[in-house]
């Protein structure tokens, strides 16, 4: 946990210190919005909602919370179960309008425009996309991924490697 | 290597998901919505309700997050919840203005270190640096850059159940080896 977290954390801890929660909040809700956001398929309004309960989760937790991890981790781990648990309420694979729309069949990864990652990564199977959206687009490390996902590190990169040939797939691209 | 290396993204792909993380964005209302939420189920208590007259500590707080320090910068790590009945001291940094003027990062290192020492006794204690530049302002107009030979250099809080036990804290502070510390209860208001 970097110390500036730390510092928050406990200010928030102490006496339920609205101002150290809203700090806490503005620091990681943009990633925990978008990675619910992709997990979910791109529904904004279920990514909201998760947003709410990782926070109202972590407020509950926080003074159990040992610091072993980062703070953004430990908040993701939150966000992915509450994303896995929405997915299964609603007993649908993830679906929303980018996936509706599949994507052009001429475009590589290179040259793929936004919209076509954005519907290929909808259209990945969920252990595929949460690995490769923490990875590649998040920037997570494979240690970070392996805490949340609950794997071990080898087992991230593997699923990397299958996420990333599924991508392309998706994209149209052959693989070299 | 992350990966085998078929599966290693170009240069190309790199750079197109990792622009992904731009966006989107979460809708600007969800903050208070979830503060909302919160604050109904007793998660959260409003900070204005929580500061029982502690205007000097909330001035002070205000001056080093506009110096760009971060809360808790002196200590790093969270603090033990206080005593029941514990009450709240400050202890105030007084320094020679020449001095103040000066940064010395060993002379914060060991207020940190004497801090967490504090902390880790069992009394709750925060604190914050305050930067050097300042402005003093007096009745009918500013006065920049401030008369006198004394100013404030930081604060600590301690919480701690008489003025007694604050002074003895006190009495450690590195801070003592070039200034005066001055400690004062905060009054419920």
């Amino acid at each position: 946990m970097t110390d500036e977290d730390a510092a928050l954390a406990a200010a928030f801890l102490r006496d339920r210190d609205e101002a150290a929660f809203r700090a806490l909040y503005r620091r990681h809700t943009p990633v925990l919005y978008r990675v619910a956001w992709r997990f979910l398929g791109g529904d904004g309004a279920d990514a909201e909602e998760v947003v709410q309960e990782t926070w109202a989760v972590a407020a509950e937790r926080l003074a159990s919370f040992r610091g072993q991890s980062s703070l953004r981790s430990w908040l993701t781990g939150i966000a992915l179960n509450r994303c896995r648990e929405a997915l299964r309420v609603a007993a649908r694979a993830p679906r929303a309008a980018l996936e509706a729309a599949p994507a052009t069949a001429s475009a590589a990864a290179a040259g793929a425009s936004r919209l076509d990652l954005e519907r290929a990564l909808a259209a990945l199977p969920p252990g595929y996309r949460e690995v490769l959206v923490l990875h590649d687009v998040e920037g997570y490390s494979h240690l970070e991924v392996a805490e949340i996902l609950g794997v071990a590190p080898g087992t991230s990169k593997s699923q990397l490697s299958h996420a990333r040939r599924a991508l392309r797939e998706r994209l149209g691209g052959a693989e070299d | 290597m992350d990966t085998d290396s078929a599966t290693e993204l170009t240069p190309e792909e790199r750079r197109a998901l990792a622009t992904l993380a731009d966006g989107p964005a979460p809708p600007a209302d969800l903050e208070l919505r979830t503060v909302e939420r919160l604050r109904r189920a007793g998660a959260l208590q409003r900070s204005d309700r929580r500061r029982r007259g502690a205007w000097l500590a909330a001035a002070a707080a205000a001056v080093a997050a506009v110096s760009g320090l971060a809360v808790g910068l002196w200590l790093g790590q969270r603090a033990p919840a206080p005593a029941a009945g514990a009450e709240r001291y400050v202890l105030l940094l007084w320094e020679d203005a020449r001095g103040a003027a000066r940064s010395d990062p060993g002379a914060v290192a060991d207020y940190g270190r004497w801090a967490r020492a504090v902390r880790e006794s069992g009394v709750a204690i925060s604190g914050e640096k305050l930067a050097a530049e300042r402005r003093v302002l007096e009745p009918g107009g500013a006065a920049p850059g401030a008369p006198g030979d004394t100013v404030l250099a930081g604060y600590f809080l301690v919480e701690v159940g008489s003025l007694a036990e604050a002074e003895a804290i006190a009495r450690g502070c590195p801070h003592l080896r070039h200034g005066r510390v001055e400690v004062r209860r905060i009054e419920p208001t």
